[in-house]
């Protein structure tokens, strides 16, 4: 596999093994899920009907208030982890996509460790055929190959492609989304979408140094790899100063708008070891927790 | 030029109007460039022209070049023919500090050039005696310092006159003409007069000394005789002289083949001499040299050298009937062998065994093959044509400096007769009576021949101081045993030689003689030992007061004192603003690469 050898699976093992040293029992697969069903944990009562099952009648309610109520508890269910990974063109730049799909492997690996059900989803323009959720180590490799295969194509188109998501995924979940959020119209309405959707999105901004802070002076002709847009500039240390100002703001916007709506975001630099971003996931943001 | 810079100008313009190639960038997301790019970049002509900073840098780097190829020159005259004459005598080679003196006129020399423009001719002459053109006149600056670097000094004293002499000569009819005279002061400029037209300039590389004194003990004196008496010893005369202001001790030291004879201890006083006479030395070889101990300012005449006369044998045939006179005069002489013979058993085959014949008063029919002197010289046999005789004459003139006549004295002779010869092409009359020759000298048949009008019996010569004296010097120059053939010389100084074809001296220097008529003019420039290719040697001495007194005056000619050129005259004309305008032009060029790098001209 050209991006994962053998030293990267050695490092997911690794943090697996980590993250459960860390987080402890809470990574168990028995995460309490809102659905009342067939669990041990009480959650409410409600009227008796016919054709209830009469051994969750609560006869003491009924001792004192001479009313048929059934006891009603949690239903404990798999927890569903979907990695939306951003595959449009713009992340075959400064080696973004290596970075993401390294991510999500880890955090594929981890999830599927603790036994939650885990499926990658590529987005582009469209979404992707992804893989049925899986469960268990063992459905690490088709992941593996399924991220080995993802090649850049297509335009960002955030809002789209989420909307595809939500609606042929009925079963809400913990969402990561890894994009560059380079979009020309906005994340905001993806990630509200998300929100509105019930699912507890975590933004992942893949991001490069080399893109915040260019090092490009001189007459260049700017060639946009999604768009296939080209632009003629002579760039000076003003207009330089002024790209360095206008990306630092796109991000800090994009910060700003997440922790406004509780989105758990993460800046993910290209330029630092792919574990240490995922056990920092872990540790400050919670994921998985 | 301004053609040039126009062309160059609108060339350096229209490639900054062209269109440039950019490079081609990737990027992810274009628009945000596109938020903040402002509007109207790429097409206009004053965009385009907004790395003014670059281009204004190239016009400069192109004006600075086209200025440096044009060879622009500070300080406008007119052309100028200069001759540097540079004095390299034995006084030069004295230590003003830790250079020598012509050390810092070779560097005077070189700053010289510095002030000269090349529209400028120049020429550099150094001179001891005599006056050498070491770079005829030229404007090629290379050349001159080429030549400026092989300025050497010689061991001879030095002689401004022939110099300046060939100076004027060369400056001749030029408009604006200077010499530059480099020198240590120790010239006689005395009697000098100024060039006409021809503005003077010295360099004096020496401190003038006030009161004439320096830091330098000479050996002014050396030479050496041999004992007549005792062939085989010799003595030996050396003098010393201290410059110095204070008395001065030094050690003598006498070599004799590099084996040391003789060591002893002059005490001198403030600038006086000191000669000493040392006797009944004897040694094996010819080569003497004195030197003195010590260190002063011109190591070059604390030796002197000095050759031991040889003595070769002079094998005489005395042809005549008991001339008693004569037979004694000769045998005075212990380095002549004298066989007489009668007239009568006179063999011309068997004169030729011996150096010389001396015919006494008997004239044989055919002249010998080898040298001969006839006392009585008269036809038909005589070698010199006669034309008749000369009752009781009278000497009136003589030929003083003719070797036969040297410390010979014919006043007041008294001759009873004598033949008067008629002088021949290369005949000399050496003793003539109103003008008819008495005594004549000259080559016939090849061989030297000296003839006297009357036999000495006939007149009062043999009771004269002179009669020996003029056998004695007859066969010297007969034979070519004798003075005529110095084998010491000055420095710096012609000096004739007896040579009987061309000669090469090997010692300090090469010499190459050239031979006319049986003799040759010798020049050396270096002290020391002289071996020529005919086995003679030649000692080879300064001897001169004047350089070893290192005195160094103010130069002066007539009333006018000769000065440096200014600073300004020597570094103005000289000024080749192409260099800084070239290396400005590198610099700029660095600069503009490190602002493209840096990306300020972008």
């Amino acid at each position: 596999m050209r991006r994962f050898d053998e030293a990267f699976l050695r490092k997911l093992e690794y943090l697996s093994i980590v993250a459960r040293r860390v987080f402890g029992g809470g990574l168990r697969a028995e995460h309490r899920s809102r659905k009342v069903g067939a669990g041990i944990e009480f959650a409410d009562h409600r009227d008796y009907a016919a054709g209830d099952d009469l051994r969750y009648v609560d006869w003491a309610v009924y001792a004192r208030l001479e009313r048929l109520l059934l006891r009603l508890f949690e239903e404990e269910e798999d927890l569903h982890v979907y990695i939306l990974l951003d595959v449009s063109a713009s992340m075959a730049t400064s080696g973004k996509l290596d970075q993401a799909t390294r991510i999500a492997a880890a955090l594929a690996y981890v999830g599927l460790a603790n036994l939650d059900r885990v499926s990658i989803v590529p987005l582009a323009s469209d979404v992707a055929p992804s893989a049925r959720p899986s469960r268990g180590r063992g459905n690490i490799l088709p992941m593996l190959k399924l991220l080995e295969a993802l090649e850049p194509h297509g335009t960002t188109s955030l809002a789209a492609s989420i909307d595809a998501f939500v609606r042929r995924t009925p079963r809400p979940g913990l969402v990561v989304l890894m994009s560059d959020f380079y979009d020309v119209d906005g994340y905001a309405a993806a990630l509200d979408q998300l929100r509105y959707r019930r699912f507890e999105p975590t933004a992942i901004h893949v991001w490069s140094a080399k893109e915040a802070e260019p090092d490009l002076l001189g007459d260049v002709e700017l060639h946009d790899v999604e768009s296939g847009e080209t632009r003629e500039l002579t760039i000076d240390e003003d207009l330089l100063a002024a790209y360095r100002a206008a990306h630092r703001a796109l991000t800090l916007g994009l910060e700003r708008h997440c922790a406004t709506r509780g989105v758990a975001y993460l800046r993910a630099d290209v330029d630092v070891p792919f574990e240490d971003t995922v056990l920092h996931l872990f540790r400050r943001q919670g994921l998985l927790a | 030029m301004l053609g040039a810079g126009a062309a160059t100008t609108a060339a350096l313009v229209a490639l900054y109007l062209l269109r440039p190639q950019r490079r081609r960038i990737d990027v992810p997301y274009a628009r945000l460039w596109g938020l903040v790019a402002r509007e109207a970049r790429s097409s206009a002509i004053a965009r385009k022209l907004r790395r003014w900073e670059s281009l204004l840098l190239q016009l400069l780097i192109a004006s600075l070049l086209l200025l440096a190829l044009a060879e622009p020159r500070l300080g406008l005259h007119e052309a100028r023919r200069q001759v540097i004459l540079v004095d390299v005598s034995a006084s030069m080679q004295a230590k003003e500090g830790s250079q020598t003196r012509l050390e810092i006129a070779r560097t005077a020399v070189q700053h010289l050039l510095d002030g000269i423009s090349p529209d400028d001719e120049t020429s550099i002459v150094v001179f001891d005696t005599e006056p050498r053109v070491l770079c005829p006149l030229t404007t090629d600056d290379a050349q001159l310092r080429a030549a400026a670097a092989r300025i050497v000094a010689t061991d001879a004293p030095d002689d401004v006159v022939p110099a300046l002499r060939l100076a004027a000569d060369v400056l001749r009819g030029a408009a604006h003409g200077r010499l530059t005279l480099v020198t240590d002061g120790s010239l006689d400029l005395s009697g000098v007069e100024a060039l006409p037209d021809v503005e003077l300039r010295a360099v004096n590389v020496a401190v003038p000394s006030v009161d004439d004194h320096s830091d330098n003990v000479a050996i002014t004196g050396f030479s050496v005789r041999r004992y007549a008496a005792n062939p085989s010893a010799y003595e030996l005369l050396v003098e010393v002289r201290s410059y110095a202001s204070a008395p001065r001790r030094v050690t003598l030291t006498i070599s004799q083949e590099g084996e040391t004879v003789e060591v002893t201890t002059l005490d001198l006083p403030a600038r006086g001499r000191v000669q000493r006479r040392l006797s009944d030395l004897a040694g094996e070889g010819r080569r003497l040299e004195a030197s003195i101990d010590g260190h002063d300012a011109l190591p070059l005449d604390d030796r002197a050298y000095a050759l031991l006369p040889e003595q070769p044998r002079t094998r005489v045939l005395l042809v005549g009937s008991g001339d008693l006179y004569t037979e004694g005069a000769l045998l005075l002489d212990r380095a002549v062998d004298v066989e007489r013979v009668a007239p009568a058993s006179y063999d011309a085959k068997k004169a030729t065994t011996h150096d010389a014949v001396v015919f006494a008063g008997w004239t044989p029919p055919q002249a010998p093959s080898v040298p001969a002197l006839f006392l009585g010289c008269e036809p038909p046999g005589c070698p010199f044509s006669t034309r008749g005789t000369m009752e009781a004459p009278i000497v009136t003139e003589t030929r003083k400096d003719d070797p036969i006549l040297r410390w010979v004295a014919l006043k007041d002779l008294n001759v009873s007769r004598s033949s008067v010869f008629a002088l021949g092409a290369g005949d000399t009359s050496l003793a003539s009576s109103l003008g008819r020759a008495l005594l004549v000298s000259g080559t016939k048949n090849g061989v030297r021949t000296v003839a006297l009008g009357f036999q000495p019996q006939r007149s009062d010569l043999p009771l004269r101081v002179a009669f020996p004296i003029l056998l004695v010097n007859s066969l010297r120059w007969l034979t070519g045993h004798g003075v005529e053939s110095p084998d010491d010389v000055r420095t710096g100084r012609r000096t004739r030689l007896l040579a009987a074809g061309n000669l090469e001296l090997a010692g300090p220097e090469h010499v190459h003689v050239s031979a006319h008529d049986g003799s040759a003019e010798l020049t050396v420039h270096h002290v020391g030992f002289y071996a020529g290719t005919d086995g003679r040697l030649v000692a080879a001495n300064l001897a001169d007061g004047r350089e070893s007194s290192l005195a160094s005056r103010p130069l002066e000619v007539g009333t006018q004192t000769l000065l440096a050129p200014s600073a300004a005259q020597r570094l103005a004309p000289r000024m080749s603003p192409w260099r800084w305008l070239a290396a400005l032009a590198l610099l700029l060029i660095a600069l503009e690469w490190w602002s493209f790098h840096r990306r300020h001209t972008v």
